[in-house]
């Protein structure tokens, strides 16, 4: 049984896989989901509808299948295709379209696989492909690596809280230096952003709430104090009930968008474009 | 506005017995906040203070702004508002809405306000009874600008407005974004056409559409239309209404929604025709509790230009293509669309349509309903400022004198009247009634008198007749 790569005509990305996988002697079977493969697709998608990820413009194209295993979108499917499941964590499914690819996230994977993760990017960059990727502050000399190679097209931290709660809020100990070098990192990149998700934090009591709009004002704070800039484009983020998905957190509902004003007042003193995400 | 280049200012008709006396406060153009008595003795006046528009509050407060915004970088952006007492001193101010950085200019923080705000207590920022703003608390609503795109609307860089709402201590804790909500508005496809290659482009900065221009921003407060159970009328919801498109509607408090509007279109349905077509309208408001005529809208319906629709010979692109040389005060009844009351070139008791533009601001002005019935009209463009009575008689008339330099009109952009009790810094003021003078005999000196020195008859004339000397139909025409 061979490997099964769902396309759709005209798909850019779809093109840019395939000739990944003929550049590595990669064997396939093609399946054009607007032609011959249309049948076939809806047999899969019945199926496995629930590991399909679909987004506001529909399907992403492409997708993977092999003995059960489903990859789908140009950046997870090569870097499935280079690493196998360890490069899972370090690229996921976006939501991006056009010359962008997302999801990419240097500091979810393990750093060993840098290798590995470089030849994915570098193979999308020859092909035109610009790159966004994200951090929350851990393996900063990953990002560093990145961003010398020019694998960053743009930058995105998700700043997890106030210094004081950094390493509580990812359940392991970090160096606040390693995270205010990444802040400085991500500020050197043209295009960036940083944000932070209102999502729970486990306090020291043992109990589950959600970041106050003070803790966000120190974040920014912070954020300003290790760029030496209180302009970075920074917004304040509700928790969507996807981002929580895995990630191990309670079941507290998402605050309710009226409630975000409050952390964006706090956090414009020190970051004075602080914005709302649209949503 | 066949002005004449010599005319009175200041106060020209004070009717006491007829008037619901008071203060009037009003931005003298390029002077300050000013208050008058009915006299038009200037009582008090803020200098400098900027007010797009002054309010006044209890206990002689008074509401503006320190400055607008360089014009080379905003339009009608105000950098702050805020709240002085009697003396001038800065009792509140909030300008964290947005940090600014203009060329040339100082990085600061600005509110962006323009054109409205609230006071939590008061639902329309004048004078109701049982409802005063707060002096030393509350929430404000905000009504201001803040540039984006939109690609619903135009490929274009947009002026767009925002209403927000800050708490006492400056903590913003609501936001509306205009454009958010323009699937909501029903325009026509020709006027989406040409919304989105002119949304009123204002040349500064590089350009930016003005599309919407809010010009107006109060709360409903309390009203029997709630009172029976109808939700587009909950006491917080906010009515505002778009100068550029003739629109006014009512937004939910809660969800941010469209749940009540009259324009674009005012050709859809029997009421809206018989309204007749809004054109650029000011001040739309919910008359509040607790006044006459409360729970009805009021307009000040400049006509002038506004609009985007289909071309005509008025509008060869369809940008501003609703056209009328007149103005309008209409209040009316916002479920059936009945209009109540109105004063109108013909209620001024001008002939239609040859005399009809001596009742005409095509920009600014306002309309407050007072305690007793009648209505305090802004006719904002020519500076007068007139409060006529339910019968539609003028007992008050102020004539603003001062002029701009930098804008040469005397133009009043809003006025409101004040109980005498709000301002307890001074002494009840003394009331002398002004009965209009006759123009027909009055002379500036050195004017000859009236009346001919010598009359000779011709004979074989004849009596002069209603439209004789009429090229156009007016309504003294008499059908056969």
């Amino acid at each position: 049984m061979a490997v099964t790569l769902f396309t759709a005509s005209g798909c850019t990305r779809c093109k840019i896989v395939k000739k990944f996988m003929n550049e590595h002697d990669l064997a396939y079977d093609e399946k054009d989901i607007k032609t011959e493969g249309k049948t076939d697709f809806q047999t899969f998608y019945r199926k496995y509808h629930k590991s399909i990820f679909r987004g506001p413009n529909g399907v992403e194209f492409p997708i993977y299948f092999f003995e059960g295993k489903i990859r789908q979108g140009l950046g997870p499917v090569l870097a499935y295709l280079q690493g196998g499941d360890a490069l899972d964590r370090f690229v996921r499914t976006g939501i991006l379209h056009g010359r962008w690819v997302d999801g990419i996230n240097v500091s979810r994977g393990d750093p060993v696989r840098f290798k590995d993760l470089l030849a994915v990017l570098a193979f999308l960059k020859r092909n035109g492909i610009k790159l966004e990727v994200e951090t929350d502050g851990r393996n900063p000399d990953l990002l560093k690596r990145l961003i010398a190679e020019g694998m960053v097209d743009r930058g995105i931290m998700e700043l997890k809280g106030p210094k004081g709660l950094y390493s509580q809020i990812l359940n392991i100990e970090i160096d606040p230096h390693h995270i205010e070098e990444t802040m400085s990192l991500i500020a050197g990149v043209t295009k960036h952003r940083f944000q932070t998700t209102i999502a729970p934090v486990l306090r020291s009591d043992e109990k589950w709430s959600c970041l106050t709009p003070e803790e966000v004002g120190e974040t920014a704070a912070w954020l300003t104090q290790a760029t030496g800039n209180n302009k970075h484009p920074y917004v304040i983020r509700r928790l969507a009930l996807t981002d929580a998905k895995g990630e191990d957190l309670p079941d507290i509902l998402p605050l309710a968008p009226k409630n975000l004003f409050a952390y964006r007042t706090k956090a414009r003193p020190h970051q004075v474009r602080t914005e709302i995400e649209k949503q | 506005m066949t002005y004449p280049s010599i005319y009175p200012t200041g106060t020209t008709i004070y009717d006491p017995a007829r008037c619901w006396s008071g203060y009037t406060i009003f931005q003298a153009k390029e002077l300050g906040a000013l208050l008058i008595d009915m006299n038009g003795r200037e009582v008090r006046l803020w200098k400098g203070f900027h007010g797009f528009p002054n309010k006044l509050f209890p206990d002689g407060h008074v509401l503006g702004h320190s400055g607008e915004r360089n014009t080379k970088y905003g339009v009608q952006d105000y950098r702050d508002l805020i709240q002085v007492d009697w003396e001038g001193n800065i009792v509140w101010t909030f300008n964290a809405y947005e940090f600014i950085e203009d060329f040339g200019e100082a990085p600061q923080w600005m509110a962006r306000v323009h054109h409205d705000y609230q006071r939590q207590g008061n639902p329309v920022g004048y004078y109701v009874p049982g409802m005063a703003p707060g002096v030393d608390g509350g929430n404000t609503l905000l009504l201001g600008h803040k540039n984006l795109t939109c690609k619903d609307i135009s490929d274009k860089p947009l002026l767009d407005d925002v209403i927000y709402e800050v708490t006492w201590d400056g903590d913003l804790v609501w936001e509306w974004v205009c454009s958010d909500h323009f699937a909501e508005f029903g325009f026509r496809e020709e006027a989406k056409n040409i919304l989105s290659r002119d949304p009123n482009m204002r040349p500064v900065a590089g350009g930016m559409g003005d599309w919407m221009h809010l010009n107006c921003m109060s709360t409903l407060g309390p009203n029997k239309w709630h009172d029976a159970g109808d939700e587009r009328f909950h006491p917080d919801n906010i009515i505002t209404g778009g100068r550029e498109t003739n629109i006014v509607f009512i937004i939910s408090k809660e969800t941010g929604r469209v749940v009540w509007k009259i324009g674009p279109n005012y050709d859809e349905t029997p009421q809206q025709k018989e309204l007749g077509w809004i054109i650029g309208q000011h001040h739309a408001h919910l008359i509040p509790r607790g006044l006459p005529g409360e729970g009805h809208m009021l307009i000040f319906d400049n006509g002038g230009w506004a609009g985007y629709g289909a071309p005509n010979p008025g509008s060869p692109t369809g940008a501003k293509n609703a056209l009328r040389d007149y103005s309008r005060v209409l209040e009316f009844d916002p479920v059936s669309l009945k209009i109540i009351w109105q004063y109108t070139p013909a209620e001024a008791g001008l002939v239609h349509p040859t005399d009809n533009n001596r009742f005409y601001s095509p920009f600014i002005s306002s309309a407050q309903r007072l305690p007793n019935g009648n209505t305090l009209i802004a006719e904002g463009s020519g500076g007068r400022i007139i409060e006529v009575t339910a019968d539609h008689r003028i007992v008050w008339e102020y004539i603003s004198p001062y002029w701009g330099d930098h804008f040469k009109m005397n133009m009043v952009y809003r006025a409101y009247r004040v109980p005498y009790e709000w301002v307890p810094q001074l002494d009840r003021p003394r009331e002398t009634a002004i009965v209009p003078i006759d123009v027909t005999t009055f002379r500036v000196p050195g004017a000859a008198p009236g009346g001919a020195a010598a009359e000779v008859a011709v004979e074989g004339t004849l009596p002069y007749q209603l439209s004789s000397a009429l090229c156009v139909i007016s309504d003294t025409d008499e059908a056969d």
